[in-house]
């Protein structure tokens, strides 16, 4: 909008110019960088003036500080969920599938020239449940409900899904257990914070039905990767697959098992990475939260920054 | 399995229907003989979707009705064909060489939301393939005989056109991905030619989960070969089992499943329950029986 400024761009604090900005008075900054932590809070505590930040991602568990989140302070959060709703969802149907027509199976066959006829599994009347029902979780139960799939979702408000026509029912967090024992698909989608950080652990993992499969598109830390890994791997384990989008650590370390094991389909943090993703979260900010702020409009996706999303 | 097996004692009960398998083979041979021996037959049903395996000129000669298994297995395939097209959207060969080099590197992947799928024969099969794909957001271009038979209640296809060779090029030169699900037939063999390949857009997927026979399968491999093919997902093939020595086993951008992508647990058993459930009691009550197939036409 012709009302606003671009005033500095930079990826660490040297790259601005201190004195210039401070006599410019920014009120708004645009985060995009995965090293934005320390420069955010450091460029929050030196300007006053700053009232909002928006971040260019879903996550905002990478940006976080006492500084951001002061409630003293005030600095309105947003960021750009439902950009990426989408293509997430496509990719963890085509998990699901990927485990139902058995790929890893096909993919080792090809390599042997081996032409072995197996029976295959349908999505169609299989059980999904989405841990962390917000617009991604959401995108993926409209889609799971395409194929004929029963979606079940685990969520802070159960109520809050009452009437939502993809969700046979919703959980709250007590019933995850529960939620685990009825489901072939398990989805995590949830965002990162202090309550989700290891809740997939290893007393969730020893619920899950038999030949289960894992999938995370939210973030790596909310499942014990090490439990993970036993379920795999042991003879009690349940887990048939998983498929990892994140991980704990990333890039996901060499000496990882995950590396190795058959029944793991891993992608490198990319499944949103689509050409246009960064255009059109950036022209989310440009095209409706901008004109919003400069109207003194309410601003789209606020963030509760009690909650962490 | 032979009509041998069927005793002239059998003909005094006058039999009326034969229910006849895939499995079964020869069938093509036995079951014009059969009908033959047995003149009471008045029905055939056939415990698959497609008839290629019993069409021939004896057969055409014989009186009795046909009817198949259309539908039954076409859930399965739908599913499949999504899984093939994300598959090569979302970068699986190349993340799976990955994982064999333990690289994490990012790449851009794609989504099929706004692309389009061209779908090569439009039965129950490719409807089913079509009402999947709308709901990730892609656009449904068909071909099938009859573009103007107005079964499409479901308005799922933005444009269908008829089978001329011209429409098919232009099929080709529009999609991102073609999903193959036509019939083999005496018309369909050998469609998806050399020039049905040279008409694609770059970058397009290929998908097969019909017929073999139906593809040109010479002309399919040089054009994955050449790149002009980003890839393929076939279930299908010319020879079944896929012959060792055939090239396709070794090209990277072919994901190759041995026609079992409608094979689930319980097809064969659905499939049986189709016939017994609805098609024989609407025998016995001389209703008008479900999925008739020309035995000429061969579908």
């Amino acid at each position: 909008p012709a009302e606003a400024k671009v005033l500095a761009v930079g990826s660490t604090i040297e790259q601005f110019d201190i004195e210039m900005l401070k006599a410019a008075n920014p009120n708004v900054i645009f985060v995009s960088h995965k090293n934005s932590r320390e420069p955010l809070a450091k460029l929050l505590d030196m300007f006053p003036s700053v009232e909002w930040v928006h971040a260019r991602s879903a996550g905002i568990d990478f940006i976080t500080s006492p500084q951001l989140l002061s409630q003293a302070r005030g600095v309105a959060l947003t960021n750009a969920k439902g950009c990426f709703s989408s293509t997430l969802a496509e990719y963890t149907l085509m998990a699901c599938s990927y485990f139902a027509k058995d790929l890893p199976r096909l993919l080792k066959n090809k390599n042997a020239k081996n032409w072995d006829r197996y029976d295959v599994l349908e999505l169609r009347g299989a059980t999904m449940g989405i841990i962390g029902y917000g617009d991604i979780g959401r995108a993926v139960a409209k889609l799971a409900d395409a194929y004929g799939m029963n979606v079940l979702a685990l969520r802070r408000n159960p109520k809050r899904s009452m009437y939502d026509p993809y969700i046979k029912k919703a959980y709250g967090g007590e019933d995850m257990n529960e939620l685990v024992s009825e489901c072939d698909y398990i989805v995590v989608a949830a965002p990162l914070t202090e309550d989700t950080r290891g809740l997939i652990n290893a007393n969730v993992l020893s619920h899950v039905k038999k030949d289960a499969v894992l999938i995370n598109v939210g973030r790596g830390p909310i499942i014990d990767e090490e439990a993970m890994i036993q379920s795999l791997q042991q003879q009690n384990g349940k887990l048939k697959g998983v498929a990892l989008d994140v991980t704990t650590i990333e890039p996901l370390p060499s000496d990882s098992p995950l590396w190795s094991m058959e029944n793991v389909l891993l992608s490198p943090h990319n499944m949103v990475k689509t050409a246009n993703f960064l255009r059109e979260a950036t022209e989310m900010f440009v095209e409706e939260n901008l004109p919003r702020y400069l109207r003194g409009l309410d601003l789209l996706n606020p963030v509760d920054k009690v909650a962490g999303y | 399995k032979t009509a041998e097996d069927f005793g002239e004692a059998l003909k005094e009960q006058k039999p009326n229907v034969v229910f006849v398998s895939p499995s079964c083979p020869k069938a093509r041979v036995q079951l014009p003989a059969l009908l033959q021996k047995f003149p009471t037959v008045e029905w055939v049903h056939a415990q698959s979707a497609g008839i290629d395996f019993l069409v021939c000129d004896e057969l055409s000669a014989t009186t009795p009705v046909m009817t198949n298994a259309k539908g039954q297995f076409s859930s399965s395939l739908a599913e499949y064909a999504m899984l093939a097209c994300s598959y090569f959207a979302k970068g699986i060969p190349q993340l799976i060489r990955q994982k064999g080099a333990k690289s994490w590197t990012k790449f851009d992947v794609q989504e099929l939301r706004g692309q389009t799928m061209g779908i090569v024969g439009y039965g129950d099969v490719g409807r089913a393939v079509a009402k999947l794909a709308k709901q990730y957001g892609m656009k449904i271009v068909a071909l099938r005989r009859n573009p103007r038979r107005d079964t499409d209640e479901e308005k799922l296809c933005d444009v269908v056109y008829g089978n001329d060779k011209a429409s098919l090029n232009r099929l080709m030169s529009e999609s991102d991905y073609i999903v193959c699900s036509a019939p083999s037939t005496v018309d369909t063999k050998g469609m998806v030619n050399a020039d049905a390949f040279a008409s694609v857009k770059d970058g397009a997927v290929f998908l097969n989960l019909g017929r073999g026979l139906v593809v040109d399968e010479e002309a399919m491999i040089k054009a994955l070969k050449s790149g002009k093919l980003k890839g393929a997902a076939l279930d299908v093939f010319i020879e079944e089992p896929l012959p060792e020595d055939n090239e396709l086993w070794e090209l990277d951008n072919v994901l190759i499943s041995p026609h079992n992508m409608d094979q689930t647990s319980t097809f064969m058993h659905e499939a049986t329950e189709f016939f017994v459930n609805e098609n024989l009691p609407r025998f016995v009550c001389k209703e008008e029986l479900l999925n008739p197939v020309d035995k000429v036409a061969g579908y």
